[in-house]
């Protein structure tokens, strides 16, 4: 089959995806049939059959988003401060007025408002969402995406299966697992790929007999440094070239898409971030995680809250409704997550503090409910009084939304056992 | 992990006969008065290598003992350039190789130590150094950067001895424009408990952050001594709420009935660095509302109280954090100069003597206790001056072995035959691919201009708000002219890029014209916001010299743009921490760093006459010469008989292209990227 989709022209073999999955398993778009090409190519994949989600759009609101001032809003005064709630589209669900479009499209999400860490410092906090695992000297974990890599493989042989936009520099990464199942980090994602064409006056012929002279000077350094970090970047080589000769770079140009889906998803980095994900979602990426920085409010919470809220706002709501209206949000899981909460005591500064205890996540697509709420905090958002969601068991939520086999032990080089969210319990009752 | 009295006593006694047994040294270094700042008057090279000998001598011990020999030494060409890596980052420039290279003086290796040591350089490496531990930024929360940043590079380079260092860090006191280690605590403001932690983890490498919330669970921390030792600087405070309270017409969402919303943007924009001073109160720390632990209330008002080492007495009227910052630097704070000299003993070695560097458990627990000792010693002995410390381990034999071959195996502890083989951070990649192209690099200043508000703060501290208001309101006009033609600029650069597409040369030409006249224009009028301050004279020729005519403005050292570079920048792509958390750096393989070195601009720059590779080149007569320019520039070693034998013939068919190839093939091998 592999052959045959690389005979066809681009188009042609998109189109051929599409008559596949409508032929046979009466689903409208993409991704699944992508799904089925990969089964083809992947034995291991096989194993995928109990989740509904092949893909994960994963928003990181990076130094700690405020619960209270977005997904769980509260009423006593010195709580809430100056933000009022509002209705949702969704019943009995209540947001923040900072999220007026979500409002508009929380009828295909579910929040979990019963998030718990134990980790107060970014560092550790953010390490500890990403992977699953509390930080450690000696070993450095996998990420969720490096885990839907590692477990399922990618799904179009031509792309990275793991992209992550605007990441901070100490992402955890593909962690012990190989090189290969790292992300591909974007700066900007307006910018799209930088370098991805060859240098002007150049043919490909030109930039192979280039490389063969860089191996031959090569070879001796080579062999003598048969180090790890040494052949990643062989690796990293090979990888690169393949990716420039492959139709689907397009996946990286936002220029790609009309004004009018541009402006919907706001213009700031975070926005376009989004953007960019669907478009390489659409392109049979696995796994796509968009960070989005400046949640650390110690100070001035209410406006720099209000001024973040409103770019996620935007881009979120406007990423759920593109992905449902192009058939792709059911086997999309999309997901909002963070660190850690922040307090709901007011300090000195207008400002909120580092808080573990309680907070705040969403999730959409992918086979999850719409239009809930999971998990519940008290009046003033500091205890979490129902249904704890630890954060081994969210990521084995998006492991089983994934269909991800959460049993199966991997080792690292010095043989410690570990396996995907760290024996967490996926919440089942999230899923329809 | 907490040193209890009778252990001191030990640790006490266990040193003085260490001393007295020989194992150690008596003291031969001259008291630093005796010396010259920043230069090596006082301690002659022959006390160097003699103290770089007795580290050998331990490793050598060290390595037996466990049935491990030692790494042959390195070639010159591999010595030249790691150590032009560690101490100056970048490689070296055709010139300098081949100069050592030639050279026949026997001493040749320790002389150019010396030499990079004192040169300017090193004060960029160093600050790389320095911006990743501190998390400097050039954009911080409430106030522009610069002038911390511009405080570290003077430091070193008057080579401010470490202790004193960190002393003004922790005594800093003022506005950042005035005293630029204000950025200290302004990097942390609002953020007194995470600014401690900060603290112990990068100048005591320890970790107590857990104990921000609760009990350490592994280590002897509880939540109460964490928030005793924060009490020393819970009183400093990073805003000035007189200030505040001055301007309060130009806060946040404050409306004027008279001015424009252009004038109160300008207003608010022209006080914001007088609302930021750090100074000291009496303000007092309390314990947690939460607070679980039954040795205390909730809410308990904490006493300053040492996590560990001795106890601190407040004199009276004595400033709190002074007397935590001579506690921390203090000589009979072994934890400080172990700390620092780990960390330094890594960034030559790879890997510490204590693992991780920010994670000190006990004081005894390195790989080799004996050379831990000695080292931290020695950095006490030194007087703190990390120059001098860090020419010890670099004319070690063991700093200049061959770089270790296989895979360091985890768990196992690393004996030092030699150093470990590692990739070129990203600020080792961009400085060196610079420095083939722009001469003098390290020498070049960056873009960025003094923020001009820095300079009209003291005089507007004096202004009443109406006073300001007239000031904003001409200000806010003036950037509006200012801004036009920037306005105007960024029409002409879209329309010239569609009428590219379009083909239409006749109007690419016409437009391009225009820009041209647009810029001549703009240079003369640049506006108030602009305006260099006399003090920064030097930066502006080190900007405009004529040795840098025609180079793009943004090709210069990665410690001369901005702290952290934009995420898309050629240094982030490569790893460059974004200076968010402590040595956030990683060397990790990515494919839009090798998409870079197969397609990136670099090739366009390095081909331009005016580059310092291509004029090298230019000169080399022969085709065996150009062929040493080449591999001297870009690998700092001459070719192989076997290389130059298969290449020069390319060079005698093909000429320009063959050059084309070859220098793109040096930079795409693994042997630039990494430094064995």
């Amino acid at each position: 089959m592999k052959d045959l989709l690389n005979r066809l022209d681009p188009l042609s073999r998109r189109d051929f995806a599409r008559y596949i999955a409508k032929a046979f398993l009466g689903v409208g778009l993409g991704p699944y049939a992508a799904h089925v090409c990969a089964r083809a190519n992947d034995a291991t994949s096989a194993q995928i059959n109990r989740g509904s989600a092949t893909n994960v759009i994963y928003l990181f609101m990076s130094g700690g988003m405020s619960h209270l001032d977005t997904f769980d809003p509260k009423n006593p005064a010195e709580i809430r401060g100056p933000v009022e709630s509002s209705n949702t589209n969704a019943d009995g669900i209540r947001l923040s007025q900072y999220l007026p479009r979500m409002a508009r499209h929380m009828d295909k999400a579910a929040v979990i408002r019963s998030m718990q860490s134990n980790q107060g410092a970014h560092e550790r906090g953010r390490y500890f969402m990403q992977t699953g695992y509390t930080q450690r000297g000696t070993i450095r974990h996998p990420a969720m995406g490096a885990w839907a890599m590692r477990l399922a493989g990618k799904l179009n042989p031509n792309l990275p299966g793991y992209v992550q936009i605007g990441g901070d520099s100490r992402h955890p990464g593909a962690g012990f697992l190989e090189a290969k199942h790292a992300p591909l980090p974007i700066g900007k994602p307006s910018a799209g790929l930088q370098n991805s064409s060859l240098l002007p006056n150049t043919s490909f012929d030109q930039m192979q007999r280039r490389l063969q002279i860089a191996n031959a000077i090569d070879s001796s350094f080579q062999t003598r440094y048969n180090q790890k970090q040494v052949r990643a970047y062989t690796d990293a080589y090979r990888d690169a070239i393949a990716l420039m000769k492959s139709d689907d770079l397009e996946a990286f140009d936002l220029n790609k898409e009309p004004k009018t889906i541009r402006d919907a998803y706001g213009d700031q980095d975070f926005g376009q971030g989004c953007l960019l994900a669907r478009r390489l979602v659409e392109h049979r990426v696995r796994f796509v995680e968009v960070s989005f920085g400046g949640w650390d409010t110690h100070q001035n919470n209410f406006e720099r809250t209000q001024e973040r809220a409103d770019m996620l706002d935007q881009g979120l709501s406007a990423l759920i409704n593109d992905l449902n209206q192009r058939g792709l949000l059911a086997k999309t899981l999309v997901v909002v997550a963070t660190e850690f909460g922040r307090t709901p005591k007011i300090n000195q500064n207008n400002g909120r503090d580092h808080y573990p205890k309680a907070f705040s996540c969403l999730l959409a697509g992918g086979g999850i409910k719409q239009g809930i709420a999971y998990g519940q905090t008290d009046e003033e958002g500091g205890e979490v009084v129902e249904n704890p969601v630890t954060i081994p068991d969210f990521n084995a939520t998006i492991a089983h939304a994934l269909g991800l086999p959460q049993d199966e032990i991997v080792n690292s080089p010095s043989g410690r056992p570990f396996t995907v969210a760290n024996k967490g319990k996926p919440v089942i009752e999230l899923f329809s | 992990m907490k040193i209890s009295p009778i252990r001191q006593q030990q640790c006490l006694l266990l040193l003085l006969i260490f001393v007295f047994a020989g194992s150690g040294y008596a003291n031969p270094i001259e008291p630093r008065s005796k010396q010259g700042a920043g230069s090596f008057k006082g301690i002659p090279i022959s006390t160097i290598r003699d103290l770089s000998r007795q580290i050998d001598d331990m490793l050598v011990k060290d390595c037996e003992q466990h049935d491990i020999t030692p790494n042959p030494l390195t070639s010159d060409s591999a010595f030249l350039r790691r150590v032009f890596l560690d101490i100056v980052g970048r490689i070296p420039t055709y010139e300098e190789a081949k100069t050592f290279l030639d050279s026949r003086e026997p001493a040749k290796r320790s002389q150019l130590i010396d030499h990079l040591l004192n040169s300017e350089g090193y004060v960029s490496r160093e600050f790389n150094y320095w911006a990743d531990l501190l998390r400097i930024q050039s954009r911080m929360q409430n106030v522009p950067g610069q002038p911390y940043i511009d405080w570290l590079k003077d430091s070193l380079r008057e080579n401010k001895p470490y202790d004193r260092m960190v002393r003004e860090l922790i005594g800093s006191e003022g506005y950042i424009w005035e005293n630029g280690a204000a950025g200290y605590y302004l990097r942390d403001a609002g953020m007194p408990l995470d600014h401690m932690a900060n603290t112990f983890q990068v100048f005591l490498g320890t970790q107590l952050v857990c104990a921000q919330c609760h009990d350490h669970p592994f280590d002897d921390w509880t939540q109460r001594a964490y928030y005793e030792q924060a009490a020393f600087i819970y009183g400093v405070k990073t805003a000035d709420p007189q200030v505040n309270r001055r301007f309060r017409a130009f806060g946040a969402g404050q409306k004027n009935e008279t001015a424009s919303p252009e004038t109160m943007a300008m207003a608010r924009r022209l006080v914001r660095p007088l609302r930021y001073r750090v100074n000291e109160t009496q303000s007092r720390l309390r314990l947690p509302d939460d607070y679980k632990y039954n040795d205390a209330e909730p809410k308990a008002l904490v006493e300053p109280r040492t996590i560990f080492g001795d106890a601190v007495d407040l004199k009276n009227g004595e400033s709190p954090r002074d007397a935590y910052a001579n506690w921390l630097t203090s000589p009979n704070n072994p934890r400080f100069s172990t700390v620092i000299a780990n960390r330094l003993w890594k960034r030559a070695m790879g890997v510490g003597l204590i693992e991780p560097v920010d994670d000190v458990k006990e004081d005894d627990s390195a790989s080799n206790a004996e050379l831990m000792e000695f080292l931290s010693k020695l950095v006490r002995d030194l007087d703190f001056d990390l120059k001098q410390y860090c020419r010890v381990l670099y004319n070690t034999r063991a700093f200049q072995r061959q770089a270790t071959t296989g895979d360091l195996v985890e768990g196992d502890t690393y004996r030092f035959p030699g150093p470990t083989l590692e990739r070129m951070s990203a600020e080792h990649l961009w400085d060196s691919l610079v420095g083939l192209i722009v001469p003098d690099v390290d020498e070049r200043a960056g873009v960025q201009r003094p923020d001009a508000r820095y300079s009209m703060a003291k005089d507007l501290l004096h202004k009443n708000p109406d006073e300001i208001l007239a000031i904003a309101e001409e200000q806010a006009r003036s950037d509006n002219t200012k801004r036009q033609p920037q306005r105007r600029m960024q029409e002409l650069q879209k329309s010239i890029r569609e009428a590219e597409e379009a083909g239409d040369r006749t109007r690419v030409s016409q437009l391009r014209d225009e820009v041209s006249a647009l810029r001549r224009n703009a240079d003369g009028a640049a506006g108030m916001l602009r305006a260099p301050r006399n003090g920064e004279a030097r930066k502006i020729d080190r900007q405009t010299d004529s040795r840098w005519k025609g180079f793009p403005s943004e090709l210069v050292r990665a410690s001369e743009i901005q702290s952290p570079a934009p995420p898309q920048h050629f240094l982030r792509q490569f790893g460059q921490s974004d200076r968010e958390t402590i040595e956030n750096a990683n060397r990790e393989a990515n494919v839009p760093q090798i998409l870079t070195l197969l397609n990136g601009p670099v090739y366009s720059q390095l081909t331009k006459p005016n580059s310092l590779f291509y004029r090298n080149l230019a000169a080399a007569p022969t085709p065996l010469a150009k062929l040493q320019v080449v591999f001297l520039s870009i690998l700092s070693r001459n070719p192989t008989v076997s290389e130059a034998n298969a290449l020069v013939p390319e060079l005698e068919s093909r000429g320009r292209d063959a050059l084309a190839d070859i220098s793109w093939a040096l930079i795409n091998t693994r042997e630039f990227a990494f430094i064995q």
